[in-house]
């Protein structure tokens, strides 16, 4: 279980995190989204321990993360938007890392690596960007660890290994991992992720399972426009609108919609989520 | 599982960081090492060119290279662990499954020990298959330093109703091992604190606490304490007997040692606190 409480984070010149609180429990894929600059990455640093809050705490399964005990740093995988690019071959840097988590798998490494299409027997900083990515996301995988922090996982990646990371998280994350993933690319995750935390400038305007948000609110595909609808969006073929949902009904979630939706009405969705 | 210092964990990390160490810096070690046969090669085709004679060169000039070759390593210490500070790779460091005190004891390992000694044994015998191989070469280094050093153990044993030096050559040389430290320590902290410039702002700072120190002692000398101080010390001296000029050199000697001591404890100590600090 992740415990964030009154989380203040701020660099010399940018207050970027204040008085931030939520939970996040085992076994859940969170989504985290947001504009550009509201924290997102610095979040998931802060998460890792990579980064002191400067005010508030943070407790992983009652632990802080800054203290970098090992306990948890072979319990956690954080996986940054742009990796590291060793002079080293994937097998040979997974054997050498792989010791370091008790659950790590080699063979299940192999197995995700060939999934990826990745040659293991290549050196990586001979690799292109979206074949370093995939390694180190397999690697990642191969840990079962119980934490997952991913920035921007499918950025680099070709259309056909954003579908295997979708189905690899899938197949191979442990029951009770969390999965706390960064992301500007919703559609590359959309059918994973649930719930949906939507950080705004110094704020939490959502943190809601996907169930929560489609009790709340209804998501139109139809022609007819409404007036009423929170957002609108015109595709070809007819439009998306987000509307509060007052009847009960069931719809499907269009996350790019629903973030469009929790801008434009901030206080709004927040009342209603709450 | 415990947190603080796990023999296994400590192992497991210390290979780790070996490979990785060896992966990163094999060639520019085996360089410095190496740097003998560019000498050897140098001196005797300058002997050839201008003297029409095959002489390799002198043991001091190889003495001298291997200063050379220890200074380099002095200064490539910002770059053993300068990795720390770029985001990409001191992030993926600082979340490897290790507590900090294992991973400020294998750098101080590698930094102290394994990478001194690894140039000094590469250098030591690439010298000496020099010297077997030509014999203008006049000895290997490591031979005539065991001959210094029984010279100068037997110097202090047979004087030593005379002259009661302290110190042994093996203490000369820990002596110098230890003063060694203190700079290799130094420019590893300079190389995990600075982002850029490691080298030139590790020497820029020596440079102005010289400068400081300097500044000091003019004032301290312009105040007249100092004359009056080594007007009564050269007069003690003068009168004393041979024994207080020992005791002082003893002194001396042990005041070094200590002040360095000191100074490689506070340097390890300002190490582990920067890795404990260090956040991407």
């Amino acid at each position: 279980m992740i415990t964030v409480k009154n989380l203040s984070f701020s660099y010399p010149s940018t207050e970027v995190l204040k008085d931030i609180s939520m939970e996040m429990r085992e076994g859940c894929i969170y989504g985290l989204l947001g504009e550009n600059g509201v924290g997102k990455t610095t979040l998931l640093t802060l998460l890792c321990g990579l980064k002191k809050p400067k005010d508030g705490t943070i407790e992983i399964d009652g632990r802080d993360p800054y203290k970098r005990l090992p306990s948890l740093l072979s319990d956690q995988f954080y996986l940054p938007d742009e990796v590291e690019a060793l002079n080293e071959k994937a097998f040979s840097f997974a054997a050498d890392r792989g010791v370091f988590f008790p659950n790590f798998d080699m063979e299940k490494f192999r197995e995700i690596l060939r999934e990826f299409e990745v040659d293991g027997e290549k050196k990586m900083n001979t690799m292109s960007a979206g074949q370093l990515k995939k390694t180190w996301i397999s690697f990642a995988l191969a840990t079962a660890v119980k934490y997952y922090y991913l920035d921007e996982p499918t950025n680099g990646l070709d259309i056909p290994s954003k579908a295997q990371f979708r189905k690899a998280v899938m197949k191979y994350a442990r029951e009770d991992s969390t999965f706390v993933i960064s992301t500007h690319q919703v559609r590359d995750l959309e059918n994973i992720i649930d719930p949906i935390i939507i950080l705004d400038k110094q704020d939490v305007l959502v943190n809601a399972t996907v169930e929560e948000i489609t009790s709340k609110f209804f998501f139109d595909y139809g022609n007819e426009i409404h007036d009423d609808a929170l957002f609108l969006e015109r595709i070809p073929g007819g439009c998306i609108q987000v509307l509060q949902n007052t009847t009960g009904e069931e719809s499907k979630i269009h996350i790019e919609a629903f973030f469009n939706a929790v801008h434009s009405h901030k206080e709004l969705v927040k009342s209603l989520l709450a | 599982m415990n947190e603080t210092f796990s023999a296994g964990r400590f192992f497991r990390y210390f290979l780790f960081d070996n490979k990785q160490l060896w992966s990163r810096h094999t060639r520019a070690i085996v360089t410095f090492g190496g740097l003998g046969i560019i000498l050897y090669i140098v001196t005797v085709l300058l002997g050839l060119l201008f003297s029409q004679t095959w002489h390799g060169p002198s043991i001091w000039a190889r003495v001298i290279t291997l200063a050379f070759a220890s200074l380099v390593l002095v200064f490539y210490q910002t770059r053993t662990y300068g990795y720390l500070t770029d985001p990409k790779a001191g992030a993926s460091w600082l979340m490897i499954p290790a507590s900090r005190l294992e991973k400020f004891l294998s750098m101080m390992i590698i930094t102290l020990i394994e990478m001194p000694l690894t140039l000094l044994a590469t250098y030591l015998c690439i010298d000496g298959i020099i010297a077997l191989v030509d014999p203008t070469v006049e000895g290997a280094i490591i031979s005539s330093v065991g001959t210094i050093y029984s010279q100068f153990n037997n110097f202090v044993s047979q004087n030593a109703d005379e002259i009661s030096l302290g110190i042994t050559a093996g203490g000369l040389t820990f002596q110098f091992w230890l003063n060694t430290c203190t700079y290799l320590l130094y420019f590893l902290l300079c190389g995990i604190c600075f982002k850029k410039h490691k080298i030139g702002t590790g020497l820029a700072i020596l440079i102005g606490l010289g400068l400081l120190f300097t500044i000091f002692s003019g004032l301290f000398i312009s105040s007249g304490l100092l004359e009056s101080w080594a007007k009564s010390t050269a007069e003690g001296l003068a009168d004393a007997p041979i024994e207080k000029t020992q005791r002082l050199l003893n002194w001396t000697l042990n005041s070094e040692f200590v002040l360095n001591g000191l100074a490689v404890i506070g340097l390890g100590t300002g190490i582990f606190f920067r890795i404990k600090s260090l956040k991407h």
